[in-house]
């Protein structure tokens, strides 16, 4: 099964070198510009990984991430946070609320596409 | 007129007058006589002529030796009885006379004079008694301003118009004097000149800017600038002027405060700033370059192409990494604009404790931390936010329970508070994040951990019944603890402001009045007493006399290395032993720092042409040559009491009833021959010496005077 990965971003200009590098890796990718469209997403998209920046209108990535990790459905989705806001206490705080990883920009893209990788293929063995 | 002239005088009259009448007696019977009678007599006197002569010497030395006794018991002793009588009434009332020869009568002359100077003391105490009631009142109230003063964590000076120190505190001495024990960058102490301790410019510079805008009618002229300070530090004062009564008198107050830090961090920070914007226009400028000349020209040869992607390949990577050292750099050197201090964890605890008790009648259970935990906080505001959103969830519902912890984790620290009552949705509670609490300065939460560089999260228990609020705040370090005050600490403050009321009049310094001087009076111990023949200086002890007021925590105490043996007999008097002595600074490091601690002042010693003697064949070494006007207490008791054989410093302590506490230590014979000074002042005046011009020259006319060493 194709693992599926939602990108979220508000700045299109990442978004585009993340989908091309996603798609290429052979995941099915989809979209969204700000908080409440990636959480409306997670639940019509449920995807197996997340990649969420925290700076978006509306819904901070940090909100976001609070919310889905309170609900039982989406214990197991991964979360990755990428984003310019780089500081220790930012960091920390984005794991506390529940990221599986935090990257700060700029960042390798290889680097990234294998972080990915890893997180998807843990998974592997319950999806076959 | 002297004793001995007096005597000389009498003897000399009286002969004249016993010869004069034996003279009278011959020329009468020599009238009586005839010319062959006189020339008999004549003939028979020049026949004895030797024996006539003898008989007159004779008469002479009669007359001395009769003379002697009345001299010796009356003339002699009242003379002592006058000086000692003087003595109790204008020095020492607790002094006694003691006539051990001299007529009876005047022995108990003396009884009397005693039985009146018990009487006159005795009264003297019974007023003195009720004017120290008063003083004592005025004096605890000095003791609270100037222990006020010493504990004050800002660094104050007043100085006169001309920049004399007229007030001070520990913190300025710290601060303006630094780490250098040796003066080296200036004393600071009571009329000591404030030029020499900060950039002359600079001061002069603030001074006519606060000029001018009085002039100009400013209300609060208050001027600023920065000079350079002990240790390299860096020092903003602020000036400000103080008014006087009389025109051309007057003062400024100024503080001081310690920049160094605060300067660094901000130049580090604008130096980061630049360099990375410099470093960023340099990287976007080539990647641009490369993009625009790829767009144009879409029909490059592929290998051309891969060489332009690998440019904005290269410059992107390296700004990646200038950006990660910046962010580094910044971290490192968060010197946050707004005031945050080092707190303890657990006594941020103990205060959020207490708070929380208030809004939510509630004791909060506190989770350790096991180790000691040091937050950089504003300990006030952050409380202050912390409890607005407090009230906003007891305004929910009661609160049943709570507990409040500290954990550290990594470089950062975290504070939670948790409870059990109700908890809003997050939604609602980024809303109170945002909500400006009452006070002086409302600050939200939000506001509050963007000043600590923190972050701020809330979790909802899942069933709904509590909720935990966690701030990840940036730890601290250890407050320095203070360390017990040195010596120098103790000079804790000190203040004279009669210079804020008048003008000194006097520009020549020998037309100052004595009690108006300001004196360094120094003593030093040596290795012997024979400063030509190698002997050498071991200690040197000074203290200040400030227009004539005696400060005792202005002083200089240092023993010094004499690169010799400390002879045993010398030893027996100051106690200082060779091994006392090694390690310490030489000669040629202690004179100069003495010679800036004695700068412009009199100098004032004990025989003070020895210690002196020392210090001129020490010149070369040393580089120092001392040409202060100079006093000597010995010379000066001599002017005042030249019948008595004693002018040792012993004998002029117990004489003018000054304590002697340390006798042959450098730094207590000179606090004891500042107080003889002191008390030696009113006997001068009384001679008709009030000025200092007057003092030297009636010193260089005593006997002593001309001991040469």
């Amino acid at each position: 099964m194709t693992a599926r990965v939602l990108l979220v971003d508000d700045e299109p200009n990442i978004l585009t070198s993340l989908v091309f590098l996603m798609e290429r890796s052979g995941y099915e990718v989809q979209v969204a510009a700000d908080g409440e469209e990636a959480l409306a997403a997670v639940d019509s998209f449920r995807p197996d990984l997340v990649v969420l920046d925290v700076m978006l209108p509306r819904l901070s990535g940090y909100e976001v991430c609070q919310r889905l990790r309170a609900s039982p459905a989406h214990r197991d989705l991964h979360i990755v946070m990428l984003t310019a806001k780089g500081r220790d206490v930012e960091a920390a705080k984005g794991l506390e609320v529940g990221a599986d990883a935090y990257v700060t920009k700029p960042f390798a893209t290889r680097e990234l596409v294998a972080l990915v990788g890893r997180m998807l293929e843990d998974d592997g063995a319950g999806q076959g | 007129m002297r004793a001995r002239a007096r005597f000389a005088l009498a003897v000399a009259g009286l002969s004249a007058a016993a010869l004069g009448a034996a003279a009278l007696a011959t020329w009468l019977v020599w009238e009586a006589l005839d010319a062959a009678a006189r020339d008999a007599v004549a003939a028979a006197a020049a026949d004895r002529a030797l024996a006539l002569g003898l008989v007159a010497s004779g008469v002479v030395v009669g007359i001395a030796l009769a003379l002697q006794a009345p001299f010796r018991t009356w003339t002699a002793p009242a003379r002592r009885l006058i000086e000692e009588g003087r003595l109790i009434l204008l020095a020492n009332p607790g002094h006694r006379v003691r006539l051990g020869a001299g007529a009876q009568e005047l022995v108990d002359l003396a009884g009397v004079v005693n039985e009146l100077a018990e009487h006159g003391q005795q009264a003297l105490a019974e007023v003195e008694a009720q004017i120290e009631d008063a003083r004592a009142e005025v004096a605890e109230e000095r003791n609270r301003l100037v222990a006020l003063m010493s504990q004050l964590p800002q660094a104050v000076l007043v100085c006169s118009a001309e920049g004399r120190i007229l007030l001070y505190n520990g913190r300025t001495v710290a601060l303006l004097e630094g780490e250098s024990e040796d003066g080296s960058g200036g004393y600071v102490g009571l009329d000591r000149s404030l030029h020499a301790l900060v950039d002359a410019d600079a001061l002069a510079f603030a001074l006519a800017e606060v000029q001018r805008r009085l002039g100009a009618g400013e209300d609060e002229p208050v001027s600023t600038f920065v000079t350079a300070a002990g240790g390299g530090r860096l020092l903003r004062a602020q000036l400000a002027p103080v008014r006087a009564e009389e025109p051309a008198a007057g003062g400024y107050v100024l503080t001081l405060e310690d920049v160094t830090r605060r300067l660094e961090a901000g130049n580090r920070r604008e130096v980061l700033l630049r360099s990375l914007i410099e470093r960023t226009r340099a990287a976007v400028a080539s990647v641009r370059a490369a993009v625009e000349t790829i767009a144009a020209h879409p029909d490059m040869e592929s290998d051309q192409r891969d060489a332009f992607t690998g440019i904005i390949a290269d410059e992107a990577l390296r700004l990646s990494g200038d950006l990660d050292a910046a962010a580094t750099a910044t971290g490192a050197h968060l010197d946050a604009s707004w005031p945050l201090d080092d707190m303890l964890g657990s006594d941020l605890l103990a205060a959020l404790r207490s708070r929380l008790a208030g809004v939510w009648a509630v004791d909060c259970a506190v989770m350790g931390p096991p180790a000691p935990v040091w937050l950089r906080v504003d300990g006030h505001a952050l409380l202050a936010a912390v409890a607005t959103v407090a009230e906003r969830v007891v305004g929910l519902g009661p609160i049943s329970a709570a507990s409040i912890g500290v954990e550290a984790s990594g470089g950062l620290a975290r504070l939670d508070v948790s409870w059990r009552g109700p908890a809003p949705e997050p939604a609602a509670f980024a809303g109170w994040e945002t909500a400006r609490p009452d006070g002086r300065i409302p600050l939200t939460l939000k506001e509050v951990t963007e000043r600590h560089a923190g972050e701020v999260l809330y979790r909802r228990h899942p069933q709904g019944d509590g909720g935990m609020l966690r701030l990840l705040l940036p730890a601290g370090e250890p407050a320095a603890r203070p360390t017990t005050p040195g010596p120098r600490e103790q000079r804790v403050a000190g203040y004279d402001l009669r210079m804020l009321q008048r003008v000194d009049r006097a520009s020549d310094l020998d037309e100052r009045p004595l009690d108006q001087l300001t004196c360094t009076v120094f003593d030093t111990e040596t290795t012997g007493l024979a400063p030509a023949e190698g002997d050498e200086i071991i200690a040197i002890g000074a203290v200040r006399i400030v227009r004539g007021r005696l400060q005792r925590h202005e002083r200089f105490s240092q023993l010094v290395d004499p690169q010799r043996h400390v002879s045993a007999a010398s030893f027996r008097i100051h106690g200082i032993d060779d091994e006392m002595l090694a390690g310490r600074p030489t000669l040629p490091e202690v004179v100069p720092a003495f010679a800036r601690f004695c700068d412009d002042t009199v100098l004032v010693g004990h025989n003070v042409a020895f210690d002196l003697r020392f210090l001129e064949l020490a010149e070369g070494r040393t580089g120092v040559r001392f040409d202060q006007p100079v006093l000597d207490t010995l010379l000066l008791s001599a002017v005042i009491a030249p019948e008595q054989a004693d002018h040792s410093l012993d004998a002029l302590a117990a004489r003018l009833g000054v304590d002697v506490v340390a006798r042959h230590t450098a730094l207590g014979d000179a606090l004891l021959t500042a107080q003889v000074l002191l008390r030696l002042l009113p006997l001068l005046a009384d001679h008709g010496i009030t000025m200092l011009g007057q003092a030297r020259e009636a010193a260089a006319q005593t006997p002593h005077a001309t001991l040469g060493y």
